[in-house]
């Protein structure tokens, strides 16, 4: 196959086809929003990147095959130039301009910037499909004969990008069902904008670091998240639930510890468990909390009240709480803040049994030799969006030439030295 | 973890059971509140009882009335109050909020719970009441001031929730509820007594606790039931419709 790639902005230098030749389109790389899953196979990351999964767009049963995906790597191959594919490629009369013009057999576009009225015309012009292209988002299921889905956080065939491109989309999608789809979130306070269109989403199984300076918008994202504030403007989705529309349910699915916990200062222990459990749904005798509590080494301490409790003890009870009903999501707002390096283990070794037990977590801290450590994927966030997101290793590959880190690291360059170099070294309020 | 054990949405009933039986708990085991609700009115009842000069505070009636009153004030404005703005403060609801708990289940559990020790307290301090000044009360009677204490109650709680509307801090709340309490209690006690003149009696006739004050006189003794009576009740449901706007407008579950 002859393929097109296409980094411009303009039609002024729009690309002209390797091949010269007109041919009707073989296949359509695009992003497709998680809502579209029921209409295509495979649904989208982010435009470049590493391809994990095909599949038929027009079969929603088909087996996922990957030679378009291996297709869409050779693209990139044979472009090393390129680097990357701009999600900004095609956009509005540009992309209809770039389709008549190149005919191409590959076409990498974003959905958003092609809207049906771009795509409607070509597609009939060039015979690709004749069925009618009812809205802007899954269109190209409508006419792609085969789909591709990208995926930033996976070892590609060529290099990663060294650092964002302007523009770059950093929805940070993941594939298959989501536990956490946040996008476009908008959450401001009067005038000030804490958090600007942020998109992120996080996997089943997944730790997911948020990291960023203080103001970053952490904790407004997070709130967000919890159902502590409402955004201005963005959907969260919490087990594909709307938080906005169903939130009792959606946060029934969410466990959350707070930075700072506090519970009714006369409760004691037990009633503090009876409490929660209650509020999420579970009736649980005595027996059954003492017995419980047992497990966290807390059995002793039933007849407490929260206050009586070390700082150890109060944290592995706002744990125990915040995992009482199992949740599929749990929210960590700065958990190890506090601890002394025996609890901060204990916390980790929690974490990670219940990760293995089915639940994502999704954490915050400012730790950066921990989210190294543990997170299976971090986004660094400032200024209210994520600048960058992957693997931690990852991050460290993709910007370990970058002057702003090198600048700030001391050796080999570390997580900590990637965060420093994108958030700046000036100490935040 | 396990999403087979997921409960998918969690009922309101078991929601609000495990809200209340917590607040129950929180108001039995906190001495301070106790005390707030039946100090004072005990107080009234045992040193008028033993002075017998009840004559010029409107009689037994009016003080047991003038008694239960002051009950509510200090369990409400003070004692309710302070607890929402505490609670508040220290994020407690913050903690809450981020259960799959509705907002409105974790005010009407607090609201309830306050209603109910204001019932509770209304029928302890009506029976010793009673005792202290040999007072025969029937069972209408006793329904009949539990139904004004749930009015007079409501009054005071939707004042104490304007206060933590209005008011942000506890510390605030707590020494703007204690200004509060006092002209509440002066009103009522020096007002309606005439010593202070002709307009600050009706001043404190038709203050809060004037109102309630003249609702349980007007209960206590149904023969002189009267139009003042019901203008008592319209302005009570004034003070009262006023305050909740206040309350639930600029009411914020977060200091900050």
């Amino acid at each position: 196959m002859d393929l097109t790639v296409s980094e411009n902005h303009s039609s002024q230098d729009l690309p002209k086809s390797r091949s010269g030749e007109s041919q009707a389109v073989s296949a359509i790389v695009a992003e497709l929003w998680v809502e579209d899953k029921d209409a295509a196979v495979a649904f989208y990351c982010q435009a470049f990147g590493a391809v994990l999964v095909t599949g038929k767009g027009a079969d929603k049963e088909g087996a996922v095959q990957l030679w378009l995906g291996s297709a869409a790597i050779r693209i990139a191959a044979a472009n090393p130039d390129k680097g990357r594919f701009s999600p900004n490629a095609i956009g509005g009369h540009t992309g209809r301009i770039f389709l008549a013009v190149n005919d191409p057999d590959v076409f990498l576009a974003k959905a958003l910037t092609l809207g049906a009225t771009t795509l409607s015309p070509v597609a009939d012009m060039n015979g690709w499909r004749s069925s009618v292209i009812r809205d802007p988002f899954g269109h190209e299921w409508e006419i792609a004969k085969e789909m591709a889905v990208l995926h930033p956080a996976v070892p590609a065939e060529k290099p990663l990008p060294k650092d964002p491109l302007p523009g770059q989309d950093l929805r940070n999608e993941v594939v298959g069902d989501p536990i956490l789809s946040i996008r476009d979130l908008s959450v401001t306070y009067g005038t000030t904008v804490a958090v600007s269109g942020l998109s992120l989403q996080i996997a089943r199984k997944e730790i997911f670091g948020l990291l960023g300076p203080n103001g970053a918008g952490k904790t407004s994202t997070l709130s967000a998240v919890e159902g502590l504030l409402t955004p201005r403007s963005g959907t969260v989705l919490v087990d594909g639930i709307s938080l906005e529309k169903d939130p009792i349910a959606a946060k029934a699915r969410m466990g959350i510890q707070l930075q700072a916990t506090s519970f009714q200062s006369e409760l004691s222990v037990k009633q503090i468990v009876r409490l929660y459990a209650g509020l999420y749904g579970r009736s649980m005798s005595d027996r059954e909390i003492t017995e419980r509590l047992g497990e966290i080494g807390l059995e002793g301490d039933v007849s407490k009240s929260f206050k009586q409790l070390s700082g150890g003890r109060q944290q592995r009870l706002a744990l125990f709480v915040a995992v009482i009903h199992e949740p599929a999501l749990l929210l960590l707002d700065e958990p190890t803040s506090g601890l002394d390096p025996q609890s901060r283990r204990r916390l980790w070794t929690t974490i990670e049994h219940i990760r293995k037990d089915g639940g994502s977590i999704l954490l915050t801290t400012h730790s950066m030799e921990e989210a190294q450590a543990v997170c299976d994927r971090v986004a660094i966030i400032d200024h209210g969006s994520v600048i960058t997101a992957a693997t931690p290793a990852e991050l460290i590959a993709r910007h370990q030439d970058d002057p702003r880190v090198l600048a700030v690291a001391h050796g080999e360059v570390t997580l900590e030295d990637v965060f420093i170099g994108l958030t700046g070294s000036g100490i935040r309020g | 973890m396990d999403n087979a054990n997921l409960i998918a949405r969690p009922s309101l009933k078991l929601i609000l059971i495990s809200l209340f039986r917590a607040d129950l708990a929180s108001m039995v085991k906190n001495p301070r509140r106790l005390l707030l609700s039946f100090l004072l009115p005990l107080l009234i009842l045992l040193v008028t009882g033993s002075s017998k000069s009840t004559g010029h505070l409107g009689g037994s009636l009016y003080v047991i009335g003038l008694a239960i009153a002051y009950g509510l004030v200090s369990a409400s404005v003070l004692g309710y109050a302070l607890g929402i703005a505490r609670d508040r403060e220290n994020g407690v609801f913050r903690r809450l909020r981020v259960t799959p708990a509705p907002p409105w289940t974790i005010m009407v559990s607090r609201i309830g719970m306050q209603l109910l020790a204001n019932l509770v307290m209304s029928l302890i301090v009506l029976i010793v009441g009673a005792q202290v000044h040999h007072i025969n009360l029937s069972l209408g009677d006793y329904l009949l001031v539990l139904a004004v204490s749930i009015l007079g109650g409501a009054i005071f709680i939707a004042i104490g929730q304007a206060l933590v509307g209005l008011v942000k801090s506890a510390e605030t709340v707590n020494a703007a509820g204690r200004i509060l309490f006092i002209i509440l209690i002066m009103l009522g006690l020096f007002g309606q007594s005439g010593a202070l003149g002709g307009i600050w009696e009706s001043i404190s006739r038709w203050s809060p606790v004037g109102v309630v004050m003249t609702l349980y006189a007007g209960v206590l003794k149904l023969s002189l039931w009267g139009s003042s009576d019901w203008f008592s009740i319209l302005a009570g449901g004034c003070y009262l419709i006023a305050c909740v706007f206040v309350g639930i407008r600029w009411f914020r579950w977060e200091n900050n």
